[in-house]
């Protein structure tokens, strides 16, 4: 079947298969950002922001995805302009091997969108949904606290 | 052999709907089970999404809830107080943006929240087709929702009363924060002039229909809740509730937290 999804506002078409999750169509065409985890919606590796807030690609299905804007970390910043979280995240060394990473910005990002000045455990509770195997979260919770305090 | 090929819907109307349901179709909401368990034998995969349930509005008496309210909107909304506060605390952020409300009603599974909070809060629930009806939650937990559902029926809205009256609580017996619990338990209550004008205590344990305990909430009904009460009532669900199978804890044990949770419940919202 054919679908029109809006993926960092650019709007492409793609022939998928009824049953295709979310996580296959996007990288199966470049968006190599999302990582697949879990595959059971446990570990937030494969997450997206639908119409801004963070949602599990590898349970949702394709088809469900028309006329919903879809943002994944490639829309977000690239290697000469990145976006602040992505920044942020470098300048704490929040990133070690790097998997859960998309997940973490994109979810940080839906808090900040939302919620431009974050308490600690609001971070924690937005993060909630991301599991890091490496970092212990700490310079996780301090890229994303950073952040919060620039852009006020 | 080679599967069937799916198809997908999207209907706009009821009347759409009901064209495309049959008993070979599967009706999609939130998705977050339905994606990872797809059954085999279907061949129609309904959305049900642009049938736009999903919404929250006040009633003259109580809130309606649209089955495909997420419980992030329905925890984020301003008038659903301890439901919208538990529904919070359930899951993760990604998946509270994608369960519905409907879908985890429907399921039912043993771990889904809903079921048992509906059933203490007395809820009702609009079913619609072409028609529609409306059942109690005592009817509509009485068996699998997807039993008592007509053919090309669907579950439209839950109807909870007013919760600015109402109080509940409610415990997960669990080994670890992200378990399935062996036990659900919850009770809400209303007082007037002191005494119980409405009480409901019930639980979920290994099946995954929350089971109401009549003679404790009777025991309760318009008395004034001392000690001495709520101790003999928690004695009453424990007795009530019998024998509960899990393999990870014995029968007696979770039959000896119903009574402790009924009671701590109990004095909670007091």
């Amino acid at each position: 079947m054919k679908i029109i999804l809006d993926i960092n506002e650019e709007k492409k078409c793609f022939e998928i298969e009824p049953t295709e999750k979310l996580i296959c169509t996007l990288r199966n065409h470049g968006y190599k950002s999302i990582k697949f985890g879990c595959g059971e919606g446990t570990c937030g590796t494969c997450t997206v922001l639908v119409d801004g807030k963070p949602h599990l690609s590898c349970l949702t299905f394709t088809a469900q995805m028309e006329n919903k804007k879809i943002t994944t970390l490639e829309g977000l910043g690239n290697f000469d302009n990145l976006h602040p979280l992505q920044q942020s995240f470098i300048d704490e060394g929040a990133v070690q091997c790097g998997y859960c990473t998309p997940g973490m910005i994109l979810s940080a990002k839906a808090l900040l969108d939302k919620n431009p000045s974050p308490s600690d455990e609001e971070i924690k509770k937005a993060l909630d949904g991301n599991k890091c195997r490496c970092t212990g979260y700490v310079s996780i919770i301090n890229a994303i606290r950073n952040v919060a305090a620039f852009l006020n | 052999m080679k599967p069937e090929t799916k198809k997908f819907h999207h209907p706009k109307t009821f009347s759409e709907l009901s064209k495309v349901l049959d008993s070979k179709s599967v009706v999609l909401a939130g998705g977050t089970f339905l994606s990872s368990h797809l059954p085999k034998n279907i061949s129609n995969i309904v959305d049900i999404t642009n049938l736009r349930l999903n919404y929250i509005k006040k009633l003259k008496k109580g809130i309606a809830i649209g089955a495909l309210a997420t419980f992030d909107e329905v925890a984020n909304f301003n008038m659903t107080g301890c439901l919208g506060r538990f529904l919070a605390d359930t899951a993760t952020q990604p998946l509270r943006n994608m369960i519905t409300v409907g879908g985890n009603v429907m399921l039912p599974l043993r771990w889904c929240d809903t079921p048992l909070l509906f059933s203490v809060l007395d809820a009702k629930f609009v079913l619609k087709s072409q028609r529609q009806r409306t059942v109690s939650s005592d009817k509509f937990f009485s068996k699998l929702p997807k039993q008592l559902l007509k053919k090309d029926e669907i579950l439209k809205e839950i109807i909870i009363p007013d919760l600015k009256k109402i109080k509940i609580a409610r415990k997960k017996v669990v080994r670890a924060y992200d378990d399935i619990p062996a036990l659900q338990i919850a009770v809400a209550a209303k007082l007037s002039r002191k005494k119980f004008e409405f009480i409901r205590i019930a639980y979920v344990g290994q099946k995954p229909l929350p089971i109401r305990l009549k003679k404790a909430e009777k025991f309760l009904l318009n008395k004034v809740p001392t000690e001495e009460l709520i101790n003999q009532a928690a004695e009453t669900a424990a007795k009530e509730a019998g024998k509960i199978n899990d393999i990870r804890f014995s029968s007696e044990y979770l039959n000896e937290m119903i009574k402790v949770y009924v009671k701590r419940l109990l004095k909670s919202i007091l």
